[in-house]
């Protein structure tokens, strides 16, 4: 399989991590540790600067599915089926927006990971790692998702990358579908 | 947890593991590439089709009343008309059944038949699998509107079930039927996803939503068309697909 061009000028670069020690396995591990941490950095930082970008609207969005969803309990609670379907309706509805918003925007987190992957079809597709005590073995992908994982858990204790999560989750959290806020005059709270 | 209804998530991922399983097994290296694009071309057109629905008179005063009776009922709250009594937070299943299953959330008695979801599960994890359409745009109506079940519930509940069926269909075309993966291409579609994830809200505010769902019903019946006849009669009676 020829090497895309892109990645002709990429190579010398990623695979130098992959040949620090001289033995073989190490060397995947380091190389592929460098190679998740890259994609990992990548993909924070875009997936930052979506969410920049577009948090006003997103927030909009899921702070009416939220209202809608707190109605429709209200609704429901008061025994009201018809406004109970409306409101259900109108929060599926907002739902879909802000559902499909945050949906698309992970692809800002995500698309290293496949740049990444597609590197390393061209230099590790026939490698295999046998898994010990059975028959199976573990190919390039298995190995590269591992990693990043232990790559992820390692990251994120960096104060940089911790400061970098904690606004993207305050992000989140400001326009995420929280717990129901039934309002007090539905639960008979009345004043 | 507080909003897992875990009967209802299991009967959609066991439904949407078969399906997802079952599809790539059957169909993979069976359909030809031809029929896929045919076969996706026709759901292209369904949707189309929703989605012209929703831009009709009729369409538009479905929603107007869902809106009207929203705004009339949160008055009404406002005014303390309305009452009720809060019980125990969260889910809370009951009983289980075959056929029925009995839970409260938020003190509020909910049932459904498991049948259904597992049956929708199956449906909506092999259109995914099949032509990669479905999934949470299909699961969280299904569950509203058919279910009957609400918002609240189905949001993270469909989610576990889509996470499971996704995870068994991509496992199975991958690992079971060997199909080869093109890694670039897919990263390349992620970067005019998120482009466009960017874009579409920063766009949006200045087009109303009728129009942009007319904009799609437009595209929809162009590449409906285009794809229906490029599959099933060998060549495209549209310029560009």
């Amino acid at each position: 399989m020829e090497m895309h061009p892109f990645y002709q000028v990429l190579d010398p670069y990623l695979i130098y991590f992959y040949r620090l020690t001289g033995h073989v396995g190490v060397d995947f591990v380091i190389g592929t540790l460098v190679l998740a941490g890259i994609a990992m950095l990548i993909g924070e930082v875009s997936v930052f600067l979506a969410f920049r970008f577009t948090r006003k609207r997103f927030g909009e969005k899921t702070a009416e599915a939220e209202k809608y969803q707190n109605l429709s309990m209200d609704a429901l609670k008061a025994g009201n089926k018809e406004a109970y379907q409306a409101t259900n309706k109108l929060a599926n509805d907002a739902f879909g927006h802000s559902f499909f918003q945050q949906l698309t925007l992970s692809a800002a987190f995500l698309w290293p990971v496949f740049f990444a992957l597609a590197w390393m079809q061209y230099r590790f597709l026939e490698v295999e790692f046998p898994i010990p005590g059975t028959n199976w073995s573990l190919g390039f992908i298995g190995g590269f998702i591992i990693i990043y994982i232990a790559a992820y858990l390692a990251l994120k204790r960096l104060p940089w990358f911790r400061r970098l999560k904690g606004i993207l989750e305050s992000y989140l959290n400001n326009g995420s579908v929280l717990t129901p806020e039934i309002s007090p005059k539905a639960k008979g709270e009345h004043p | 947890m507080g909003r897992l209804v875990l009967p209802l998530g299991a009967a959609l991922a066991i439904g949407g593991i078969a399906g997802a399983y079952l599809i790539p097994v059957l169909t993979a290296g069976k359909i030809s590439l031809k029929a896929y694009v045919g076969y996706f071309g026709l759901i292209v057109f369904i949707i189309g089709a929703f989605l012209f629905y929703d831009t009709t008179p009729k369409g538009q005063e479905k929603k107007k009343k869902a809106k009207a009776a929203a705004q009339a009922f949160q008055e009404s709250v406002k005014k303390g008309a309305a009452s009720g009594e809060a019980a125990a937070q969260g889910v809370q299943v009951k009983s289980w059944g075959l056929t029925r299953i009995d839970f409260t959330f938020y003190g509020v008695e909910f049932h459904f038949n498991p049948v259904w979801p597992l049956v929708g599960g199956f449906f909506i994890a092999a259109l995914s699998a099949f032509l990669g359409i479905g999934g949470g745009f299909l699961y969280v109506p299904f569950c509203t509107n058919i279910v009957n079940l609400p918002m609240y519930v189905v949001a993270g509940t469909s989610a576990l079930a889509v996470f499971i069926s996704m995870i068994t269909s991509i496992f199975t075309f991958m690992f079971v039927k060997g199909t080869p993966v093109d890694f670039l291409f897919i990263g390349a579609e992620l970067v005019g996803i998120a482009t466009g994830s960017i874009v579409g809200p920063m766009t949006s505010k200045y087009i109303p939503d009728i129009w942009l769902k007319r904009l799609f019903v437009v595209l929809a019946i162009y590449v409906g068309i285009g794809y229906t006849t490029k599959g099933f009669l060998g060549y495209s009676v549209l310029p560009g697909l």
